[in-house]
């Protein structure tokens, strides 16, 4: 992209301040009306050395006009064209979407041909042997969450009957969309084929959920487990491990398991197991009387810390 | 095309975050090359709509995806009619008439209620 106000002055885009000043001077010099008394267009051109100088002879103004933030007249450009100066063409490009159209193909002959999944506008002018790159494909795909996790190879069944292999990288997220290169439609007369994107939608599982690279399960532990501690064992998505809860435990206590979260090539996660005491589910005699005795003498208020007071 | 950086600069009030993220939701599928993203004039002004559509007209992260899927649409079917209104325009005179006839009776049946 030619910056304009460079040729005007006659400079490359990379002069230096000085050099600027020194080609809006020369410039100057001979252009300027009074000095060129015979010249009809010499104020025309005068003025539009003056003004390129007044951006480019400016530091401020120079960097905003050299990254496109304002114009040749030194107004602010407007950042970006809106999008449908680009979307609404009729060339091809990778956000187009049949989906409006796509059960068209069901209605009939006529239909299916115009409108079933094809490689872009069958007319065109200028002749039917322009190369026309192929269309891009939509697809949805729904894995489990382990599958996620540690990733996994699945295939697809293309509409042409054709399948596609698609590898799902460990520790994918929820509506991430894999674009696999190539993979859409073919182009015609040697144009290359367009692109498959195949968005992701993990199921929840019943006991793991993630929270980034962590995973994170509720653990269940009986009122004789955190008092007196055990060790118990715990699901994680490597399989079962064996873990140790600490003697006192309470309800909402958080132990970390390391290293048994999501792994992807940056980072290994980790899983935290939230502890949540459950009651036995009847409060027998034994443990009534027992209770009700050790209470006498040991009764606390855990309402009463710090953390409980508003 | 153009580097995450380059969009960056281009795009103000969109931070390094909020692009990946878009990029991960599949709002946003700039190509992928072997040092990272490169994104086209037409990534950029889907980019630039989308930061509209977030903190000027204040639309929320499950609405976006549904407008943008619509749109989509939009200029996929605008694309379709296009093609179609040219094929029928290349046809000779007396069959592209017959076709804008029974394209005009259809409509006034609809409007007279038959």
């Amino acid at each position: 992209m030619s910056k304009k106000l460079y040729d005007v002055l006659g400079v490359s885009e990379d002069a230096s301040h000085k050099d600027i000043r020194s080609a809006y001077r020369k410039l100057a010099k001979k252009l300027h009306p009074d000095l060129n008394p015979g010249n009809k267009n010499a104020e025309e051109e005068f003025k539009e050395v003056s003004s390129a100088f007044a951006i480019l002879g400016d530091e401020e103004k120079r960097k905003l006009y050299d990254v496109g933030k304002i114009d040749e007249a030194g107004a602010e450009a407007p950042q970006h064209q809106y999008y449908r100066q680009y979307a609404d063409t009729d060339a091809h490009h990778h956000y187009n979407s049949t989906a409006g159209f796509d059960d068209l193909g069901d209605l009939g002959d006529l239909f299916s041909e115009a409108f079933a999944r094809r490689g872009g506008t069958q007319y065109r002018p200028g002749g039917s042997s322009m190369p026309f790159p192929g269309a891009d494909v939509r697809y949805h795909m729904t894995i489990s969450f382990l599958e996620a996790v540690t990733g996994t190879k699945k295939r697809v069944t293309m509409p042409d009957g054709g399948t596609l292999d698609v590898s799902i990288p460990a520790g994918i997220k929820d509506g991430q969309t894999l674009r696999l290169n190539g993979k859409g439609e073919p182009g015609s007369h040697g144009a290359p084929p367009g692109d498959a994107h195949v968005s992701i939608e993990v199921q929840p599982h019943k006991l793991f959920e993630r929270d980034g690279d962590n995973i994170v399960i509720k653990l269940p532990i009986g009122l004789h487990e955190a008092v007196l501690g055990r060790k118990v064992e715990v699901p994680t998505i490597s399989g079962s491990v064996s873990m140790t809860v600490p003697k006192g435990a309470s309800s909402g206590q958080v132990l970390r398991l390391r290293g048994l979260g999501i792994k992807t090539n940056k980072s290994k996660g980790d899983q935290l197991v939230h502890l949540k005491i459950i009651m036995p589910d009847t409060i027998d005699d034994d443990l009534n009387t027992f209770m009700s005795s050790w209470a006498e003498t040991h009764d606390y208020n855990p309402r009463n810390r710090r953390e409980f007071k508003p | 095309m153009l580097t995450e950086k380059d969009v960056l600069l281009r795009v103000s009030g969109v931070t390094r975050m909020r692009l990946q993220t878009w990029v991960e939701r599949g709002w946003l599928s700039p190509a992928q090359t072997d040092t990272g993203h490169a994104f086209s004039d037409l990534d950029i002004a889907r980019c630039a709509l989308i930061r509209q559509m977030r903190d000027d007209l204040e639309f929320d992260d499950e609405t976006v995806p549904v407008l943008l899927a619509l749109l989509d649409q939009v200029y996929g079917l605008r694309r379709e009619l296009r093609a179609v209104l040219r094929a029928v325009e290349a046809q000779p005179d007396d069959i592209s008439s017959q076709i804008l006839e029974v394209l005009k009776s259809g409509r006034d049946e609809i409007e007279n209620g038959d």
